[in-house]
């Protein structure tokens, strides 16, 4: 009896998310599912198979905005994730000395986004800081924004304002593990290698996953400030996904949208399915 | 007893904290040089008393800002405890579900948010930009694993004592959450702030843009007015952050689920 109350409170509690998330969410997905799969739009809707997703697979702009989104993830991940974890070892020790610390590493998270934008304007644009010392230093002019090097400014930016986030996340983690196993170790003449590997490592995989996890979602977030750099037509080297979308919202394609909404679930389905699977494997191989 | 390895982490890390810092200080002190020369408070004059313009759009923001936190508080509130307190078929299975929307880009949902906008006709509304945020899953998440803490005996001492339960979440549960609680309200204060995805695709009157879009978008043409707004922007969330800083990272954590 006093169970099924509990159930009941339970199932009400949610009740206004599940709602709102089947409003906003579930609901539109299903139809964004149906326009990419249809011509016309309202009640005049023809079934067409699969003929939208040939046709923005054949786009070229389509191809170069999800080519450049997968390049930026692909170096954007491991990037935070090798640098994140390894500000997290060294504060290890001291997590209790650099209470101070933690905060200020978040500092850059605050940043509204147009402040972000105008920094990065501010430092590498034509006229900025960093052209006017290289040129002081007589080294040969490089056109930041406007070539090639404009993705690894974004990729600065992106490891600038997030790599905080993930620092806390993986210290959360590590604080947990119990002093006297590396003090054991120790003992036993370990070297500090030894040490991550098999008592660091092992420990580890759950905030890892999360730290991953929320690198992508604010990954993603990044490219707001992407596109606001580069305008509505960058340059093809950070020409990226939310360019495309929003490009296509202004002529309102709805095949065009919804089917690079559904490839782009795809994608981080897939990623996530990956991490899961692993982090999954790893922790039933532990427990 | 300093090492070697603990001098290199200290400098390691001050050099870190220093690269956190130093842009926003260099923000702030380019905003009082104009190019003309000199040092100058002209520009925050302009914004501040000049104009009404930026303010206006600011108290706007702020409005459109607090209704996302407001919001998101109550429904995160309320399903985080159903989630950490009741037992009932199929929760894990509808966390598992809202982990994966939490990972889902807006870049994925903005389309489907579109049309479900259009059809209740809240285009071109406050109401766009609002609603959808209420309902991000990540303030559930924190606060599940936060009132999880909560011990069992307090809860059915209180309701022993026949507190309901508004007044059980209200005197109880709430006070003894507020490094949660803190958390959500600035990540959630955060991402209302920092819309741009939203307004550009849902907003067609450019008035309505809140500000950190609208002047990101369509920024003023002199470039120390530009500062001095950005420095305006930067205000309230430089001012939760130093508030709450500590409650932040101890919120951000909560949201690694086991």
């Amino acid at each position: 009896m006093k169970k099924s109350r509990s159930a009941l409170q339970g199932w009400l509690l949610v009740s206004p998310l599940l709602l709102g998330c089947l409003l906003f969410y579930a609901i539109p997905f299903v139809l964004v599912m149906q326009y990419s799969l249809s011509t016309g739009s309202g009640s005049a809707l023809y079934f067409v198979g699969f003929i939208n997703y040939q046709d923005v697979a054949a786009n070229g702009m389509f191809t170069l905005a999800f080519g450049n989104t997968m390049r930026f993830l692909a170096a954007a991940l491991p990037l935070i994730m090798a640098l994140a974890y390894a500000i997290a070892l060294l504060m290890q020790k001291q997590a209790n000395k650099h209470k101070l610390l933690k905060s200020v590493f978040l500092f850059p998270y605050i940043m509204p986004v147009v402040g972000a934008v105008i920094l990065v304007e501010l430092l590498f644009a034509e006229s900025g800081a960093l052209p006017a010392f290289a040129s002081a230093l007589g080294l040969p002019l490089v056109d930041w924004l406007g070539g090639p090097a404009a993705f690894g400014v974004v990729l600065l930016l992106y490891l600038w304002k997030n790599t905080g986030y993930s620092v806390i996340l993986l210290l959360a983690g590590l604080v947990t593990i119990p002093e006297d196993q590396y003090s054991a170790a120790d003992l036993d003449g370990a070297s500090g290698w030894q040490k991550f590997y098999y008592i660091t490592t092992p420990q580890m995989w759950y905030s890892v996953f999360f730290a991953l996890i929320f690198s992508l979602i604010n990954a993603f977030k990044c490219f707001r400030e992407i596109f606001l750099i580069g305008g509505t037509h960058p340059n093809e080297n950070i020409y990226m996904l939310q360019h495309f979308l929003n490009n296509s919202f202004e002529n309102l394609n709805y095949a065009k949208l919804s089917v690079a909404s559904v490839l782009l679930l795809i994608v981080v389905l897939a990623v996530f399915a990956v991490f899961y699977g692993f982090v999954r494997k790893k922790e039933a191989f532990r427990g | 007893m300093k090492t070697k390895s603990s001098v290199l982490a200290s400098v390691l890390a001050w050099l870190a904290a220093f690269l956190s810092i130093a842009p926003f200080v260099y923000v702030l002190a380019l905003s009082f040089l104009p190019a003309s020369g000199g040092v100058t408070f002209h520009y925050y004059y302009q914004v501040f008393l000049g104009t009404s313009q930026y303010l206006t759009r600011f108290w706007k923001s702020l409005l459109i800002c607090l209704c996302v936190v407001a919001g998101q508080l109550v429904v995160s509130i309320l399903a985080g405890y159903g989630f950490a307190k009741c037992q009932f078929k199929g929760k894990n299975a509808l966390l598992f579900l809202l982990m994966i929307l939490m990972v889902l880009p807006l870049q994925v949902t903005l389309a489907p948010n579109y049309i479900m906008l259009d059809s209740l006709g809240l285009l071109d509304t406050y109401a766009a930009l609002i609603l959808p945020s209420i309902f991000a899953p990540l303030g559930t998440f924190i606060l599940t694993q936060s009132f999880k803490s909560v011990s069992e005996d307090i809860v059915d001492a209180a309701k022993l004592d026949g507190c309901g339960l508004f007044r059980l979440l209200v005197k109880v549960v709430l006070p003894m959450n507020t490094s949660g609680l803190v958390c959500v309200t600035l990540l959630s204060f955060l991402d209302g702030w920092n819309m741009v995805e939203q307004p550009i695709a849902y907003l067609k009157d450019f008035m309505r843009y809140p500000i950190s879009v609208a002047l990101a978008y369509v920024p003023p043409a002199d470039p120390t007015l530009q500062l001095v707004c950005c420095v305006l922007v930067v205000l309230p969330p430089l001012f939760l952050f130093t508030y709450f800083n500590r409650e932040l990272v101890e919120g951000i954590v909560l949201a690694e689920m086991k």
